[in-house]
């Protein structure tokens, strides 16, 4: 009977997990269900999350208790501990028994130790060569996770590493989009100033475009800005005339020397 | 100068998928910015054209619609009643220009509508089927990142290619906007609605009203409203 509610919990778990991921979900949301999920499920005291940037660098995004999170906090203050070798290699790394670690993590042993936790099972977030995080389960108990806690929190991790994955790359694809969509905006303000430019000196837009230009550069300004400015009227037409011959005026001395 | 060539067969090549697959007589596929600006990359044929310029010159018509919703908007026959109400001028400019139903379908980056494509049919059509529309919502898919970055390749470009078979970025109404500005004193939003009622009022492209101004053989500041 107890086996059968944990089945039903863990499939329960994976449809939240999957659901999650369906529309707009959040990030965080999806983490912190995440995290909740595997101590509600898996015979852990407490579980928690650490997630690389676009730098690398791993933060702590989720925890159950305060204590994991402490624990979690002082492994990459030093950077140095179990779920920090997981992170760094990819694999899983589990310490049955905390105070038997000797003297490989100091600072991890005080850490967990102090706060109660004699355990840990840390699970990596990753998919092929990629890692991304890790899933972390302490006890309060000493002892290795049972293999099917094992084998349910890699499952519930990969599930989320393909949530967190797909999200960033919506997000980069968006960031492109911006992007693109960016040119348009810029064309569009260098064709009206030339419009201004023309009208107000009286030129063909061909040759508004060639004064735009010199002067942009001989302010070393970019083009689009001198466009907007001239378009929202905060500079004036005539001022970009004035400033052409300061332009040239080097230029036609030279020939004389 | 290999570049402006690719790109003229580059928007014919973007089209061509939507003509083979769905029952569509033309379409045009239009890149829009946050900002508002939009280039026509792709057009099949002048009815699509002008759909694409009158929209443009109105303000109205299913890809404003799209733009505001992010949604297929789905119109099978222009000449229906709330197609009427909703858009007032467009419906009918349409049907007078050749178009009797249209499809249009939002161009999606996550949640950044980035464009439009839009299909027409020269006879009234049956609502398409479950099939065809998932069939038009993945070409659309699949040419959206091709589209902008056609849009922003010919954007980079400091002259409009003249061989170009599409309104592209309507250089010469931004440009005609511009001068309007100085010549009537007045912002450049201003300028462009102006520009935009003149071309309905005396019944011309807006294409074509502007590149008159341009070529300053038509003086708006100089006409009595």
């Amino acid at each position: 009977m107890p086996d059968q509610s944990r089945e039903a919990k863990l499939s329960r778990a994976f449809v939240a997990l999957a659901d999650t991921l369906v529309t707009d979900y959040d990030l965080v949301e999806l983490m912190q269900t995440l995290v909740e999920t595997c101590a509600d499920v898996l015979d852990v005291t407490a579980a928690g999350l650490l997630l690389k940037d676009a730098s690398d660098d791993l933060h702590v995004l989720a925890s159950t208790t305060e204590d994991a999170r402490f624990v979690e906090v002082v492994q990459l203050g030093v950077e140095s501990g179990p779920c920090w070798d997981c992170a760094a290699t990819g694999r899983a790394v589990s310490v049955p028994d905390i105070e038997a670690t000797g003297d490989r993590w100091p600072e991890f042993r005080d850490a967990a130790l102090q706060r109660g936790l004699r355990a840990v099972h840390a699970t990596p977030l990753r998919l092929r060569e990629t890692v991304i995080g890790t899933v972390n389960l302490f006890n309060m108990r000493t002892g290795a996770l049972n293999a099917s806690d094992a084998a349910a929190a890699q499952a519930l991790s990969d599930v989320a590493t393909i949530g967190i994955l797909s999200e960033r790359a919506t997000r980069q694809h968006e960031l492109v989009g911006a992007q693109l969509q960016r040119a348009l905006d810029s064309r569009v303000v260098i064709e009206q100033a030339k419009g201004v430019l023309a009208q107000s000196l009286g030129l063909s837009v061909d040759d508004a475009f060639g004064v735009l230009r010199s002067f942009a550069r001989a302010r070393n300004r970019g083009l689009r800005d001198v466009a907007a400015a001239l378009v929202e009227r905060r500079l004036d037409a005539s001022a970009i005339l004035e400033g052409a011959p300061s332009v040239s005026a080097p230029r036609r001395t030279d020939p004389r020397e | 100068m290999v570049g402006p060539v690719t790109a003229i067969d580059e928007g014919a090549a973007l089209c061509a998928p939507f003509l083979r697959r769905l029952p569509a007589d033309g379409l045009s596929i239009v890149v829009v910015s946050g900002a508002g600006a939009q280039s026509t990359v792709g057009t099949t044929d002048t009815v699509a054209a002008r759909l694409d310029q009158l929209q443009f010159e109105l303000g109205e018509g299913p890809t404003p619609d799209v733009l505001l919703l992010g949604q297929p908007v789905l119109t099978p026959d222009l000449r229906a009643a709330d197609v009427r109400n909703g858009w007032p001028l467009f419906g009918e400019a349409a049907v007078a220009v050749g178009a009797d139903g249209m499809f249009s379908f939002p161009m999606l980056v996550g949640v950044l509508t980035v464009g439009v494509v839009s299909m027409y049919s020269g006879t009234v059509q049956q609502p398409w089927t479950a099939a065809a529309l998932q069939t038009a919502a993945g070409l659309t898919a699949a040419a959206v990142i091709p589209a902008l970055e056609l849009a922003a390749r010919s954007a980079a470009q400091h002259e409009r290619d003249p061989r170009a078979r599409t309104a592209e970025l309507r250089r010469e109404v931004h440009q005609a906007s511009g001068m309007l500005t100085v010549q009537l004193d007045c912002s450049i939003e201003e300028s462009l609605s102006l520009l935009r009622a003149y071309a309905f009022a005396h019944a011309r492209p807006i294409d074509a009203v502007a590149r008159d101004i341009v070529g300053r053989t038509l003086d708006l500041g100089a006409e009595d409203e």
